[in-house]
């Protein structure tokens, strides 16, 4: 009887010994392998409350799908949108190098055969068309390879945006939900109008003990 | 009867654990950078920006401290002061990640294990935990660093840590008083034992200087002045679509109100920042030394009324206020003249918690005095019980109070070369090339500025016997700030 009774209070006290990983539950559904059907609750015992690879990845993804849906996104006369990439601004408090998330996009973007980046304007302006233009006023060069004036083409498209942050935490002060919230616009040049915007948000839940980043 | 040997041999073993008391009551801690960096701040010998910095750097150049909190502080604000921004930037970073806390309660097994350490011994025997206030200053002078290194993304990431460590430090600090208020640190029926005679000693002289401020007060308007100038006059029209501008302008006057600081030339900025095509010039001025802390000491004549008992007592700390110039700046064009105003007070934002800590302080001493002096005396009998030497139950006796004296001591780790205030004004660029700095004591100083910018004005003078430091930045932000050489001009 009495190896009975400790035998149960042993279970009881194991049973209420949760595993704490100290895990943060996130809304991407990407992180920790979970189901993607399961898109609201995943725990991870690998995620943080920083902004992670696999976030942007999402963010880049879902995007990218939702502009490929848009019939935006397809040139009327045929052929592919030139397109600019513009400042996409980090307004939060973890220190992200934007370029992996607008490298994942231009490629992406670039994949679907619809679109096609300058290096001549925006964020991916790159000095050497002006270096090499530099070239038409050398003797060493033979002028007949140097590339010429008036061949740059001009983009069509800018697509701009941001990543942003809200942070909420609990009544008792236990528990912060940081909102990484994406958001990226698609201009028309030519017209001004912006053809395309999409607003993306993954949420973060975990421990108030530290901050976010 | 005992052999000549073995009396030499009890005499030994007796020098030997006397020698030993006295050695470990011997064995002072060489200076600290915190006590060369005060002692050269409060002394006559000006020891410049720059020199002050090298204290933090080794023969090669490289940045050299021992990677604790403490230290790290002192030297990002000594190599901020210098305007070495990068070796700043660095040594900030290594202080913010031990200040990456929001949390204020002790629930792990080795906060407990602290907590007992530095009940028995003193709080220096522990690492420097670091204030809430602390953690505001960090990012504060991060953002300034970014700024002046040129770095716009780095900056904007500084600037929102700040705005969510001020908008959790009233929270945190909140929650900090109230976790201190269901710890009971009591004596139990020993406190009857010294609590009298300590009663009659002024214990709360440690706070005299401590001015009493309002939760509020743990931000720092100077960082929502600042945030509102970066986001108004950024490259960048994420941030000037952003509402932050504004919310920064209102927590700013608030902040500053609460400290009864006028609110005058917050008013002026924000009417200057809705003037998108007039140029500006941003005057922040870090004036004088900030606060301190001293020790104070009360030792309790216990031997007369116990021979077992040589020594008893403790040591508080004792904020020390900072202390300001007599610096009283205007800043004049060939159009305009205007002063520059008090906008931040460090004393009041470093006070806080420490007003907040001080009664468990003198509590907990009380338990650590009353602890060391029943373990002194247990010492004491056992010796006596050992020995019949009068001699050496003397010198043990005189051992042992000397090494309680040197266990008790109070934690005076501070970060002393914070500045006493933040002074702010803002001006129209005038766009001739430069300003005058005047003092009211009739000094004047050219400072040149870019025209048809945006300019910030950074200033520190620590005291009279140091130079005034000046740099400049453009905004938007397009490469690193600008080390300018003040002089006094003709008259």
């Amino acid at each position: 009887m009495k190896n009975t009774i400790l035998l149960i209070i042993g279970i009881i006290v194991l049973a209420g010994c949760t595993a704490t990983t100290g895990g943060v539950t996130t809304t991407n559904p990407l992180a920790g392998g979970a189901p993607k059907q399961n898109i609201n609750q995943n725990k991870s015992d690998f995620a943080s409350l920083a902004i992670e690879l696999i976030d942007i990845e999402y963010a880049v993804v879902k995007a990218v799908e939702d502009f490929l849906d848009e019939t935006n996104s397809i040139k009327p006369e045929g052929g592919r949108w030139v397109t600019q990439l513009s400042q996409i601004t980090n307004d939060t408090p973890v220190n992200l190098d934007v370029r992996t998330l607008t490298e994942q996009l231009k490629r992406k973007l670039r994949r679907s055969g619809r679109f096609i980046f300058t290096a001549a304007t925006g964020d991916s302006q790159t000095s050497t068309l002006s270096d090499q233009r530099a070239l038409s006023e050398s003797d060493l060069f033979d002028q007949s390879t140097v590339a010429g004036s008036g061949t740059v083409i001009a983009p069509e498209l800018s697509i701009e945006g941001g990543i942003l942050t809200n942070i909420v935490t609990s009544t008792n002060q236990k528990k912060q939900r940081v909102s990484y919230i994406f958001a990226l616009s698609v201009i028309d040049i030519d017209t001004g109008l912006i053809i395309f915007d999409s607003y993306n948000e993954i949420k973060k839940t975990g421990s108030n003990q530290n901050f976010s980043w | 009867m005992q052999s000549i040997k073995t009396i030499q041999l009890q005499w030994v073993n007796k020098l030997f654990v006397v020698s030993a008391l006295f050695l470990l009551v011997g064995c002072a801690s060489a200076p600290t950078k915190q006590d060369r960096l005060q002692e050269a701040f409060q002394g006559n010998a000006a020891m410049s920006y720059d020199e002050a910095a090298n204290l933090f750097t080794n023969n090669g150049g490289g940045i050299d401290f021992n990677g604790k909190l403490d230290e790290a502080l002192l030297a990002g604000k000594a190599f901020h002061d210098a305007g070495r921004w990068q070796e700043s930037y660095d040594a900030f970073e290594v202080a913010s990640g031990y200040l990456i806390w929001k949390a204020d309660k002790i629930d792990t097994l080795a906060e407990v294990g602290s907590v007992i350490k530095r009940t028995l011994l003193s709080d220096t025997a522990d690492d420097y935990r670091g204030n809430i206030y602390e953690g505001v200053l960090i990012d504060y002078y991060q953002a300034l660093n970014s700024i002046f290194l040129g770095d716009e993304a780095t900056a904007r990431v500084h600037f929102n840590r700040l705005d969510l460590r001020q908008s959790n430090a009233e929270t945190q600090f909140t929650q900090f008083v109230n976790a201190l208020n269901r710890v009971d640190v009591e004596a139990g029926g020993n406190k009857q034992i010294l609590n009298s005679t300590l009663q009659e000693n002024n214990l709360s002289q440690g706070l005299a200087s401590a001015p009493q401020a309002s939760p509020l007060e743990i931000r720092i308007a100077a960082a929502d002045v600042l945030g509102a100038i970066f986001r108004s006059r950024s490259g960048n029209a994420f941030d000037k679509k952003s509402y932050k501008t504004a919310n920064h302008l209102t927590l700013a006057k608030r902040i500053a109100s609460a400290q009864n600081l006028g609110t005058q030339t917050i008013n002026e900025l924000e009417q200057a920042l809705n003037k998108a095509d007039q140029n500006l010039i941003f005057v922040f001025y870090e004036d004088g030394r900030g606060p301190s802390i001293e020790e104070f000491r009360v030792d309790l004549p216990v031997f007369l009324v116990s021979n077992d008992v040589l020594y008893s007592g403790i040591a508080l700390p004792k904020f020390k206020r900072g202390v300001s110039t007599s610096n009283k700046f205007s800043v004049k064009s060939d159009t305009a003249e205007t002063d520059l105003q008090q906008i931040s007070n460090v004393n009041r934002m470093a006070s806080l918690e420490f007003r907040a800590t001080y009664q468990k302080k003198v509590n907990k001493e009380v338990l650590s005095a009353i602890i060391k002096t029943i373990a002194q005396a247990a010492a004491n009998q056992a010796a006596e019980q050992s020995s019949d030497d009068v001699l050496f139950t003397t010198l043990f006796k005189v051992a042992t109070g000397a090494l309680q004296y040197s266990l008790t001591n109070a934690d005076t780790r501070h970060w002393v070369n914070l500045p006493d205030q933040i002074q702010f004004a803002v001006i129209n660029n005038p766009n001739d090339g430069f300003v005058t700095l005047q003092n009211k004591s009739n000094e004047a100083y050219r400072i040149d500025i870019a025209p048809h910018k945006d300019v910030i004005l950074y200033l520190r003078s620590a005291d009279a016997n140091r130079e005034l430091a000046g740099y400049t930045q453009q905004l938007p932000l397009n490469g690193p700030g600008e080390r300018i050489t003040i002089s006094p001009t003709a008259n």
